[in-house]
């Protein structure tokens, strides 16, 4: 494991990790992350030469701009204190602007491209996480598509990332390849590719995606989908596979449900 | 998959992107899926119906008529027809008799 921490590290980690703490009142704690500086702070650690330091940063913010965290007492307990519990989500939301502000996306694309998601499995869960983290800004922040889409190279990622492994072979070797179960593509890089074209889905769709729209066409989009499309069409006439959830690994959050906000019900590649 | 034809669709409502869609095949390739079952057929339905609709659908219209696409349709409603009596495929009835009205207008077959 190359990844080792020295001590200050640990201590930074540790320091990292106890932000988590700051879900349980967001409307008291959150402003004070950018008031002290730590928003701009986190941003600039996703950029630390210790991977494993940023994928901690990644998982933290991932954690801190949560649904279940911004509907933290949203039709909850009567008695409980209206003023903290109505002004969770705008916390919450504040919180994710100021990430923003700080190029927190632009930061977390160039990250994701260093994971190396084949070897290791925490980089792969560090990307599973990243794209999480996107889709919660996304859904605090209703015209986010526009920024991404302007500032950041994150289409261009998910457009690279869609692609299945068979599809720059030659087309006859395309059906091979599904059958031989052994080059099958590993689940976890079938449910980060899968999750790639949810997030690309979000991206492009409604007023906000406008401009995510016209990006995507410019930047041969609609050839990548249909090759997509068209390989996973020919594998499927030629082989019909399952496609269970139940075989993908758990990185420890339940996905289905994001999916019921664009009216996608199940996951099927 | 899904989402892709998702992002497509959504893609789909600018006359650029339904000029390039008809030029890379994807009218021919929404013929071909039309044969698959469940939500693969669905969705290329639905990706037809936008890449079809407005003024700027009339050559994926054209395509789709000249790849075969009306008797692939066609065949995709007798199937949900049959199955109109058991519950749960509503959904897949719903979008299909407005989509063949459109394209059968538009396409000019009638």
């Amino acid at each position: 494991m190359q990844n080792r921490y020295v001590d200050s590290e640990v201590a930074l980690d540790t320091a990292i990790q106890e932000l988590l703490l700051l879900t349980s009142n967001p409307t008291a704690f959150y402003p004070e992350l950018t008031k002290l500086g730590i928003v701009s702070s986190l941003a600039d650690l996703l950029s630390h030469e210790n991977i494993d330091i940023s994928l901690s940063v990644v998982n933290v913010l991932e954690e801190l701009t949560d649904d279940d965290v911004a509907e933290a007492g949203e039709g909850g307990d009567e008695d409980e204190d209206e003023d903290v519990d109505g002004g969770a989500r705008d916390a919450v939301a504040k919180l994710a602007d100021d990430l923003v502000k700080a190029q927190l996306v632009e930061l977390a694309v160039a990250n994701i491209s260093r994971l190396r998601e084949a070897e290791e499995e925490a980089e792969r869960a560090g990307v599973f996480h990243t794209l999480g983290l996107v889709e919660n800004l996304l859904s605090l922040l209703p015209t986010l598509s526009t920024t991404i889409t302007s500032q950041t190279t994150l289409l261009a990622w998910l457009l690279k990332r869609l692609q299945p492994p068979s599809m720059d072979k030659q087309k006859g070797k395309a059906a091979a390849q599904v059958k031989d179960k052994q080059k099958a593509e590993d689940p976890a890089m079938a449910q980060n590719r899968q999750y790639a074209a949810e997030l690309l889905a979000i991206l492009l769709q409604g007023d906000a995606g406008a401009d995510a729209r016209n990006a995507f066409t410019k930047e041969g989009g609609v050839q990548v989908a249909l090759q997509v499309l068209s390989v996973s069409c020919r594998s499927h006439l030629a082989y019909p596979q399952t496609t269970d959830i139940s075989q993908f690994p758990d990185f420890s959050k339940t996905r289905p449900a994001r999916s019921g906000r664009i009216g996608i019900h199940g996951k099927h590649l | 998959m899904e989402n892709i034809f998702d992002a497509l669709c959504s893609a789909l409502s600018s006359s650029e992107t339904k000029a390039i869609f008809v030029q890379e095949e994807g009218t021919e390739l929404m013929v071909i899926m039309m044969r698959e079952k469940l939500l693969a057929r669905t969705r290329a339905i639905k990706v037809l119906d936008h890449a079809m609709s407005g003024e700027a659908g009339a050559q994926a219209c054209e395509t789709f008529v000249d790849a075969q696409g009306l008797k692939g349709l066609f065949s995709a409603l007798m199937q949900t027809v049959s199955l109109n009596n058991s519950a749960p495929s509503h959904h897949r009835l719903n979008p299909a008799p407005s989509l063949r009205k459109r394209k059968l207008v538009k396409s000019g077959a009638f």
